[in-house]
């Protein structure tokens, strides 16, 4: 199998996996997503119109959570504050499926 | 945060690990966690602190068919939380106090009773007023009570001269107005217990706050903290503030130099410890603490024990199945008592509750504690942890998670971490009341 071939592949699973996660989360429904995602709800605003100084995370594509997490667990840049020890306690399955609920909500 | 797009993703390499997290996501969401949105039943939630109200709300969130009912004495909410700040002469009184009529636009019943029994049997509440609420399932969240007889000269009565100011209100104005009269080059004299009790850093946050005040209004006083143990939260954090901010203002002497308080005298505004004696113009004690006596009298504490003990999954009494008890007055392993703790709490003990009247397993998820102190209007630092229940079934802290602000971190850090604190107080308040 060619390179091109396997990427192609590569990509389409992801899209799928992606699509299945998206459409199984219905608000009322993805309890565990709901209940796992609470407390960050203490800080974190899940308002579009949130105007306070800890970020909202409404807006977020499922990727573009995903790609916080290892740089969070790292904290290679050092920008991170309080979420870097925080994100060392998830593991990589548990951030994916906040970031499925997350990106849904 | 960025919003950044997916472009960033391969860079760390973890496609495999992605795809592997995204089915796990799939199959996660399709799992039998249903809508508890049929569920019907009585919830009544007895306590209108952090814990209760956010049990209420994310009930009616889980399972909005529930009928949940929020029992409290007192008409308005002052939080503990940024409480401090009054004293600090950061923010007003008005600042901290909120309205629980936010709550009826969640279909939450706010009963505004004081709660003088509870009936297991019967399955039901009994108020000050002869009325009686019946629930199928019940919440406790009652708080802390103070022990003050743990020095001779201090009581209830007492405290309404020398404050302890740990229950947010009257308290925390009755000692701002002793620090503001204090003449400049008075000393202010705060005595901390041992632990466990309500918010562990809150002593030293207090005295920093007051310090902040002091250092521009009367530079030559001078605060005191008498502590009752050899260490605490955030200590390296709090001495590298303290001599940054405010040299020479704040002294602490630990429990090894002064051994075990002995007796107060009032008029005198003196205090005897077995290992010396001090005088002072303003004396803040705060008490060792204890859970309310409410669950003494229901017999969900153990004789002999101070606090109550519950599953620690979906956080049911060890003695009464159908009861449950969260916030500062459970012992929850190594969660500490704060108002982040008994957020997290409260929400994994909705859902489970909610899952249990669905008849639905409980679930168990990490849970979180945060904790900002504020040294100054600009410099904040902070704890977290995060824990899981070991197979002991006691929440346990995440070896390699968590901890305090960096030692080593700048100003610029530190004044970030000052913003997120008011963010936090902010967003936890609309979590709760918005």
């Amino acid at each position: 199998m060619d390179r091109d071939c396997r990427n192609l592949l590569m990509g389409l699973l992801i899209s799928l996996s992606h699509f299945v996660a998206t459409a199984s989360v219905d608000a009322k429904s993805a309890g565990y997503g709901t209940v796992m995602a609470s407390p960050c709800k203490t800080c974190h605003q899940l308002k579009k119109d949130n105007q306070n100084s800890i970020p909202s995370l409404s807006g977020y594509t499922y990727e573009s959570l995903i790609d916080f997490y290892k740089p969070m667990v790292q904290n290679t840049n050092g920008s991170f504050t309080i979420m870097s020890r925080i994100a060392r306690g998830y593991t990589l399955e548990e951030w994916t499926l906040l970031s499925s609920f997350l990106a849904n909500n | 945060m960025d919003k950044r797009s997916s472009s960033g993703f391969h860079e760390f390499g973890a496609r495999r690990e992605f795809v592997k997290g995204a089915i796990f996501a799939s199959l996660s969401m399709c799992l039998p966690l249903k809508s508890f949105a049929k569920t019907r039943g009585r919830v009544v939630i007895v306590g209108g602190g952090i814990g209760g109200i956010a049990c209420a709300r994310y009930l009616k969130e889980f399972a909005p068919s529930l009928t949940v009912t929020l029992i409290e004495k007192n008409s308005s909410f002052v939080t503990c939380p940024f409480s401090n700040t009054v004293l600090g002469l950061l923010n007003e009184i008005s600042f901290i106090t909120h309205s629980y009529s936010a709550l009826s636009s969640s279909d939450i019943k706010f009963s505004n009773k004081n709660v003088i029994g509870i009936d297991a049997d019967k399955k039901s509440v009994k108020c000050s007023d002869g009325s009686e609420i019946f629930y199928d399932k019940l919440v406790i969240s009652p708080g802390i009570e103070m022990i003050f007889d743990f020095i001779t000269g201090y009581s209830e009565k007492t405290a309404e001269v020398i404050p302890h100011a740990w229950k947010a209100g009257s308290q925390t104005l009755l000692l701002k107005s002793q620090i503001t009269e204090m003449p400049d080059g008075g000393l202010i004299i705060i005595t901390v217990p041992n632990n466990p009790y309500r918010c562990p850093p809150g002593p030293y946050e207090r005295a920093s706050l007051i310090a902040n005040y002091l250092s521009k209004h009367k530079p030559k006083s001078k605060i005191l903290i008498l502590d009752n143990k050899d260490n605490f939260s955030k200590q390296n954090l709090f001495f590298q503030g303290w001599k940054e901010l405010y040299p020479g203002l704040i002294e602490w002497i630990p429990f090894r130099q002064i051994g075990n308080p002995l007796n107060l005298n009032v008029p005198e505004k003196e205090l005897n410890f077995e290992f010396g004696t001090f005088r002072s113009d303003v004396i803040n004690i705060i008490p060792p603490q204890k859970a309310s006596s409410l669950l003494v009298d229901t017999g969900l504490i153990n004789k002999g024990e101070l606090w109550c003990r519950a599953d620690q999954k979906t956080f049911a009494s060890a003695q009464e199945p159908d009861i449950h008890v969260i916030g500062d007055a459970v012992i929850a392993g190594d969660m500490p008592k704060s108002a982040f703790s008994a957020m997290s709490q409260a929400k994994i003990c909705a859902y489970n509750l909610a899952a249990i009247m669905s008849g639905h397993p409980a679930v168990e998820v990490p849970l979180i504690n945060t904790c900002y102190s504020l040294l100054s209007e600009n410099y904040g630092i902070s704890v977290t942890d995060v824990y899981r229940l070991s197979n002991n079934l006691k929440l346990e802290k995440i070896k390699g998670a968590g901890g305090t602000s960096d030692i080593r971190s700048k100003s610029d850090v530190r004044e970030l971490e000052a913003i997120y604190a008011n963010g936090w107080y902010k967003n936890m308040i609309a979590d709760l009341l918005g």
